[in-house]
């Protein structure tokens, strides 16, 4: 492990995550205020909507983070791209009452649609608010709208637009809180967690620089295909196995994991599954002529890590790791690399014989 | 157990009858205190046996006798006074509460053995026992003592006549070799040289004789003629004509693969059949060849060639020395300066009169009565002064093991090493307050990782250890001139065995690389003297033993720059 590689992975990172609207973090006041506003638009649109209601029929429902941004592992797009926000809208409704979901996603639409400014959207699975105004991050809001209280328990997501054929307008199954609190809770160290992240982030910022304009449809993987990919096949590499001590080496992490992915079964069965319900094929949509173009570009970030990681010189290293991860992992200059410090002359041991 | 409860217990024995007590002088040689003759129904007929049980019955085994050794014929196991042997004492467990159960046992076991014998089931056990049988037949003659190789060659073996003993031996170079003044307490004088053997290796076991029956000429001519190819017959009957000996050493190998060894006096040279029948002499052969010891010890074979220099004959290499000379390294060459003091008497291997002399030397000559066979040279020297005047070279060793617990010596050695030479190292050293020990194997076929990778770079603190770094463990009892480091007898001697262990696993080509074997112990003490141990503490013994090629250092100053 070199700790100068290992600072450019840290660095790297730091550039390339979305940091967490909650924390306490300047950058983000602007966003976190206009979610806000959002969530209260939706709060005000039920109160007002239940003052019709007898008590024992009024609309309860509980919003919290879901997606990539829940589960942190987020990552800033390349260029022009935005990035979103994915917020759950669990009511306390029974699918059955409602044979048409957009009815109920219907209710989010007119929630947020109430100034001329907000740009409001009828997507299938959710319904998005888009901020493009000029001088601010792109992003946008999407929200995914569940019936919460069926029969058997699970929670159903509302599909489909207004106009929509009706077989598009469905309850699918579907688990936001396992899903977060499998991928948030797979490693109890935190050392670990935080490492398993890093290396979900560092994958799909690969697949955005390697796929670069592309859509999916041409070997790209999906976010969510990489995260349930990672959470098969990385293991930590936090310690030194011999010393037993902290010693956090991202590369390693990221080869081993790049390396098992490689050489797991996916190519030939084509199948990577969400790991919580409804334990869905995410590679369902993928052909295969487009894994082969997938495994190619693994293959090729295998091999530039192999490389980095025997290379023990950080400039050269870290301009094999830039190669594929991009040029937000900065290459260490030669100039850079610092000198190996003096040691004392005289030390103590405790070795005897 | 008292004789009356015996006879209770064989008195309530259904399958035998007729009991009753007898003298014991009518099987005077086993040490048994009362014994029974007994009838019972054995391949259905009605038999004699005796049954004979020593004081310590039921902690030790019944002893079952038939009445001559030939009752059912010339079988494996019955000795000549009729002992049947049906089992050995060792790797027994008897259940004592039960001595009834013992006694029957005993009995079933030395019935099946018989009937093994009769059926020709055990025949094999017959061959395997040639030894026993041939120091137990009437005949054979019992005084030689031999340090032969075992060879597959037809060769001319000496014989020396010392102290109604006589010494059999390639030559008298070999020969004194071996400690023979341990051995046999011989202080150097004049060897008497008797006629010669000649030795060879046959291919087919020899059949054991009856304990009375004589051997006789042509019998051994036919061993040679169906057992011995045609060219080794021909190079033996040269050998005879031209040495004008008789007495042959035959060598081979048990059906269990146990080597087997006795000798003959033909009494006539040449190796055709003799028209009348011509009895000869047989000897049984003490063997004390190293070889033949080494194995019987648990040691090793190929070995005895190879030569190690021992650097430090403190508490550690003390015990080093030791084990390998137990282990069958016979060429050691240790290097140390230091007189033996008292305050070193209760962790090391040397003893009382050992106080005040020189530590090699005094611990060269405890090594030598520690084997039957030893090579050790002694140099009284610093190691780094010693390989300067090239008083010491290390190219001609097989193996070195610095046991000097000097990490500035130490890496110096590593160094030096790795740079300029081939030999490989193994470094040992202990921990404070019994925490652990190691020892490291370095410039094996594998050049990569060393002592020095173990180093960190940054402060030279030993990343193999089990205390944390910044810690300092001398203790003075007395002034600044008796420093020392907290540590027993019992961590230096398990340092010791993971040192000699590796030097095994390298010498006999096992191991290729270069690992790192730590032994990790009671963290108690160190901790009340308020010490702070490492992360690499908490790692279990497999772990540790996993991750034993884990230190390497890929930019290390000495092994990466190769």
């Amino acid at each position: 492990m070199n700790e100068q590689v290992q600072k450019s992975f840290r660095d790297f990172h730091d550039t390339i995550r979305i940091k967490d609207l909650d924390r306490e973090e300047e950058s983000n006041k602007i966003l976190r205020e206009k979610r806000d506003i959002l969530l209260k638009d939706i709060k005000s649109y039920f109160d007002k909507k239940n003052e019709d209601l007898d008590p024992v029929d009024h609309l309860k429902y509980e919003c919290f983070n879901q997606g990539s941004y829940a589960m942190y592992t987020g990552v800033k797009p390349l260029d022009d791209g935005d990035f979103d926000i994915d917020v759950a809208v669990v009511l306390n409704i029974n699918k059955e009452n409602y044979t048409n979901p957009t009815t109920v996603k219907n209710w989010i639409f007119e929630a947020l649609d109430t100034k001329v400014n907000r740009k409001v959207l009828w997507k299938k699975p959710c319904i998005t608010v888009q901020y493009t105004k000029a001088g601010e991050e792109k992003y946008h809001v999407d929200f995914a709208i569940y019936a919460g209280e069926n029969e058997d328990e699970k929670y159903y997501l509302a599909r489909g637009k207004e106009t929509s054929v009706s077989t598009e307008k469905r309850w699918d199954e579907s688990s936001p809180k396992e899903l977060k609190e499998k991928i948030n809770d797979k490693f109890e160290d935190s050392e670990e967690r935080k490492q398993f992240k890093r290396i979900i982030k560092y994958l799909k910022r690969w697949k955005e620089e390697k796929f670069k304009g592309e859509n999916s449809g041409t070997g790209k993987p999906t976010g969510i295909a990489l995260t349930a990919l990672a959470y098969s096949h990385f293991n930590p590499h936090v310690k030194d196995v011999f010393t037993n001590e902290i010693e956090i080496d991202d590369l390693d992490a990221l080869l081993y994991t790049v390396t098992q992915i490689h050489n797991s079964s996916i190519w030939s069965e084509i199948e990577v599954y969400l790991p919580v319900s409804p334990y869905n094929n995410l590679f369902s949509e993928m052909t295969p002529k487009q894994m082969e173009k997938f495994k190619e570009k693994l293959t090729i970030l295998k091999t530039k890590l192999e490389e980095a990681q025997a290379n023990i010189d950080p400039h050269e290293a870290t301009k094999l790791i830039n190669k594929v991860l991009g040029s937000d992992f900065i290459i260490i200059e030669k100039e850079a690399i610092s000198e190996r410090s003096s040691r004392p002359a005289i030390t103590s041991s405790g070795e005897s014989a | 157990m008292k004789i009356r409860e015996i006879v209770e217990c064989l008195n309530s024995i259904e399958s035998i009858s007729s009991v009753g007590k007898i003298d014991t002088s009518i099987k005077p040689n086993r040490g048994v205190s009362s014994l029974f003759k007994f009838e019972m129904v054995f391949k259905d007929k009605k038999e004699s046996f005796y049954i004979g049980f020593k004081d310590n019955f039921p902690l030790g085994k019944p002893i079952i006798f038939l009445e001559t050794y030939n009752q059912f014929g010339f079988i494996p196991h019955i000795d000549p006074d009729g002992y049947v042997c049906y089992a050995h004492d060792e790797g027994l467990v008897l259940d004592f509460k039960n001595p009834k159960g013992i006694i029957e046992d005993s009995i079933k076991l030395a019935t099946s053995t018989l009937m093994d014998g009769i059926t020709g089931k055990n025949t094999d056990d017959f061959f395997n026992e040639f030894d026993n049988y041939l120091r137990a037949n009437k005949h054979t003659l019992n005084k030689l003592l031999s340090f032969v190789e075992i060879s597959e060659d037809v060769k001319k073996i000496c014989a020396y006549e010392f102290n109604n003993h006589v010494l059999l031996c390639e030559n008298k170079r070999k020969l004194k070799r071996y400690n023979l003044q341990g051995l046999l307490n011989y202080n150097n004088e004049k060897l008497k040289e008797s006629n010669p053997f000649l030795f060879a290796h046959i291919d087919l076991p020899i059949e054991p004789h009856d304990f009375e029956k004589k051997w006789y000429r042509n019998e051994f001519i036919d061993i040679i003629e169906s057992s011995l190819p045609t060219a080794k017959k021909v190079e033996l009957n040269k050998l005879m004509l031209t040495l004008r000996t008789t007495n042959i050493l035959l060598h081979f190998q048990a059906p269990n693969s146990s080597d087997c060894l006795v000798g003959f006096n033909i009494k006539k040279i040449g190796l055709e059949k003799s028209l009348e029948a011509v009895a000869i002499d047989v000897y049984y052969i003490s063997r004390i060849d190293s070889n033949y010891v080494n194995l019987r010890g648990g040691g090793f074979k190929n070995i005895n060639n190879k030569k190690v220099l021992l650097i430090g004959c403190g508490s550690v290499g003390g015990f080093v020395a030791h084990k390998l000379v137990k282990s069958g390294v016979v060429n050691i060459t240790l290097v140390d300066d230091d007189k033996f003091s008292l305050d070193n008497i209760n962790r090391h291997v040397l003893g009382i009169k050992s106080i005040g002399k020189i530590k090699v030397e005094a611990l060269k000559s405890f090594i030598e009565n520690s084997a039957i066979i030893t090579n050790v040279s002694a140099v009284k020297s610093k190691v780094e002064k010693a390989i300067e005047n090239r008083i010491i070279k290390v190219n001609e060793y097989d193996l070195i093991i610095s046991a000097t617990g000097n990490p500035t010596v130490n890496l110096w050695l590593n160094d030096t090493l790795i740079d300029n030479s081939n030999t490989p190292l193994i470094i040992t050293w202990v921990e404070p307050y019994g925490i652990g020990g190691h020892s490291i194997l370095i410039n094996n076929q594998n050049k990569n990782g060393c002592y020095r990778c173990l180093m960190d770079e940054n402060t030279n603190h030993n990343n193999a250890a089990f205390y944390a770094s910044n810690q300092s463990f001398i203790k003075s009892l007395t002034s600044c001139s008796s420093v020392f480091t907290p540590y027993g007898v019992l961590d230096a001697e398990q340092s010791a065995i993971g040192c000699v262990k590796l030097a095994l696993s390298y010498l006999l080509e096992k191991e290729t690389d270069n690992p790192i074997i730590s032994w990790k112990g009671d963290k108690v003490a160190f901790i009340n003297n308020g010490y702070l141990l490492s992360k690499r503490h908490n790692l279990s013994d497999e772990k540790l033993y996993e991750v034993r090629y884990s230190y390497k250092n890929r930019r290390c100053e000495t092994c990466a720059k190769l």
